[in-house]
């Protein structure tokens, strides 16, 4: 990404945040004691006052251009969703099945070049395997109670 | 004294041989704390004497503080916060084929500022817990905007960004149930932030998920490794070490004396020695392109907050950090009274456990090396597919563990997401980090002063007007403006030069 269009960028993000500074700062009236308004709404203050200061300097030396980053965007937004997925079907699933699934299809996702058959089965087999041991190592040794899944119960 | 040797029976020495590769193991794993590992360890401890059993806690906590330098080293994902500053040179350093010398350099600096902080509290502690009590809530608030500003100024040039995400950071620090009085704030009708934001599952989303993104993107290689390892590189590392050892005993005594101070902890340490670590440096500039010497800093400074940590838990009875809190817990239990008189009425057990103590960091050198280079291989050599797997996998089961929160797994994602679009417009992540792991003292120490000053009426003196107050406030403005006055000064410079 060029710094011209970095630039830019961090002048909408800087403004994102003072607007957000201000919401904020209409918020914290709903809060009725000082001892829980009075700090935030100094730093609100200042979040809004740096990231003022940085649209006023950016904008001054501003240009718009287009240019992507580097590597596949789709396969960033997949990975993502396919997180966040996870996270939404564990409650349902279970903390396991839901580590092997997120395992399976963050492998598939990160496939760029051709792989044989017996490729693929060592790697889900590899992946497999590590989900399910970290799975036992939180649940038998650091007494983690992990979600068993609503299907299931 | 006689007692420091008592630490050495095959018992204790086998127990902090198993503390250390435990806490080391931890510790490199994001999402596992130093605290969780202690904690989950205590109801053990309970069947033990007392001395064994603070050996075993406290050989932990070192390894946990160490172990944290594996991930921001080779995947640029503090594994604890107080290696936060590590990820600077470290990942750098790995990113061009030198991770196994910066596993290498990080494990010596860990064993040099462990030793020194260990040796603070043997010789020490009395005189230094004073220290913590000239410490007032105005001084601890100012304390956590030095860190803030030092970590902004750092911010890959842009102090102005860097301090915007710092009062971000400050500001989701607020989020959920206010600490002082109770209030529910800033979460807009949503049960998701109701518990507000977790430092660790922020560190985790803002460093781990960024560089998943990335990762994902290109068929490049994770790290540029080329050709044959080259074993630990102990003897260049070494060789590194004795050209700058007074960067790597400066930066123990920093984390020693940051880490005597209650709830600074590793993070601020860090950053305060790898800020004076650039400030003494010939080529300031370079640093965050993979320094060795910002390595050295911070892996020196945060282990040495272990040692130190401990002198205000033990004389005072106040825990310098969370695994002190459980380690003082454990101790209590085992029937040792904490205050002044320890030293004098429990010598042995004190003096028992600081050998242990002393024990565990040297025995960090050999399980450091073999870990941290099968750590190195690992990385390297898994392929990518499995890398990116796994790591999602310990980014959402690891942040769960912490709270047993979905909802904290859900924040650290969104907070990844977003901390990937903040960093590719010159929003970094540090100082937001830094911002939520120091929301919480800030906002105490601030919230006191300002009730204090109120009742007295007298709020500029309260903020301004005590001396170590004053002197923290000055460095704050040497931390802001030095780099300023740095930058004109060299654009000046080439001017002046007479023309050829």
């Amino acid at each position: 990404m060029s710094t011209a269009k970095r630039q830019f960028g961090g002048v909408i993000i800087a403004a994102l945040l003072a607007i957000l500074g201000g919401l904020l700062w209409v918020d914290s009236y709903s809060l009725l004691d000082p001892d829980a308004y009075v700090f935030p709404r100094v730093m609100i203050i200042g979040m809004v006052t740096t990231a003022t200061l940085v649209v006023i300097r950016d904008l001054w030396r501003a240009r718009i251009e287009q240019a992507q980053p580097p590597g596949d965007a789709l396969r960033r937004v997949l990975l993502v969703l396919l997180m966040l997925l996870t996270v939404a079907l564990i409650p349902f699933i279970g903390m396991a099945l839901g580590l092997v699934v997120l395992m399976a299809a963050a492998i598939e996702l990160s496939r760029f070049e051709s792989w044989t058959l017996r490729q693929r089965l060592i790697l889900h087999g590899f992946g497999l395997v590590m989900a399910i041991t970290f799975a036992v190592v939180f649940r038998e040794f650091l007494y983690v109670p992990l979600p068993t899944g609503s299907l299931w119960s | 004294m006689v007692a420091l040797f008592d630490a050495l029976t095959p018992l204790n020495v086998l127990l902090a041989l198993l503390g250390v590769i435990a806490g080391t193991i931890v510790g490199s794993l994001p999402g596992l704390t130093a605290t969780m590992a202690v904690a989950v360890l205590v109801p053990l401890t309970f069947a033990m004497e007392p001395a064994p059993a603070l050996i075993l806690m406290g050989a932990i906590y070192t390894g946990a503080i160490y172990g944290g330098a594996y991930s921001a080293i080779l995947l640029n994902t503090p594994g604890t916060p107080s290696a936060i500053a590590t990820t600077f040179d470290g990942y750098p350093m790995a990113k061009r084929g030198d991770g196994d010398l910066a596993i290498t350099l990080a494990c010596i600096a860990s064993v040099a500022g462990g030793l020194v902080g260990a040796l603070a509290l043997l010789l020490l502690a009395p005189p230094l817990a004073e220290v913590a009590l000239a410490f007032g809530p105005v001084e601890y608030f100012w304390l956590a905007i030095f860190g803030l500003t030092l970590i902004s100024a750092l911010s890959k040039g842009d102090l102005l960004k860097g301090l915007t995400g710092g009062f971000l950071g400050l500001l989701l620090s607020t989020v959920g149930v206010a600490q002082i009085s109770a209030d529910v704030r800033f979460t807009f009708g949503s049960d998701v932030l109701l518990g507000g934001i977790e430092v660790v599952s922020a560190l985790i989303g803002l460093y781990c998920i960024p560089v998943l993104i990335d990762l994902v993107a290109t068929p490049d290689r994770h790290l540029d490794v080329t050709g044959q390892t080259r074993g630990f590189r102990l003897f260049e590392a070494w060789r590194l070490t004795m050209q700058n050892k007074w960067n790597v005993i400066r930066s123990a005594i920093i984390g020693t004396i940051v880490g005597i101070l209650p709830g600074a902890g590793g993070s601020i340490a860090g950053l305060v020695a790898y800020t004076e670590a650039r400030r003494s440096s010939k080529n300031p500039e370079t640093f965050g392109t993979g320094r060795y010497e910002g390595v050295q800093a911070t892996e020196a400074a945060n282990n040495a907050t272990v040692g130190g940590g401990f002198v205000p838990t033990l004389v005072l009875g106040i825990p310098g950090t969370p695994p002190d809190a459980v380690i003082l817990g454990a101790l209590l239990v085992q029937g040792v009274r904490v205050g002044p008189t320890l030293f004098t009425e429990q010598g042995s057990v004190v003096y028992t456990f600081i050998g242990g103590l002393l024990l565990a960091t040297i025995l960090m050198l050999p399980v450091g090396l073999l870990l941290g280079r099968y750590a190195y291989k690992s990385i390297i050599n898994v392929p990518k597919a499995m890398l990116i797997g796994g790591v999602a996998l310990l980014t959402v089961i690891g942040t769960f563990a912490i709270r047993n929160s979905l909802s904290d797994v859900a924040i650290m994602i969104t907070l990844g997401t977003l901390g990937w679009v903040l960093a590719r417009f010159g929003f970094s992540a540090s100082p937001i980090v830094l911002g939520l792991i120091l929301g919480p003292i800030a906002e105490q120490g601030f919230v006191q002063a300002w009730t204090i000053g109120s009742a007295t009426e007298n709020l500029t003196g309260m903020f301004f007007g005590r001396p170590i107050s004053l002197a923290i406030i000055g460095m704050i403005l040497i931390s802001l403006f030095l780099p300023l006055v740095k930058d004109r000064l060299a654009l000046r410079r080439p001017n002046q030069e007479p023309q050829p």
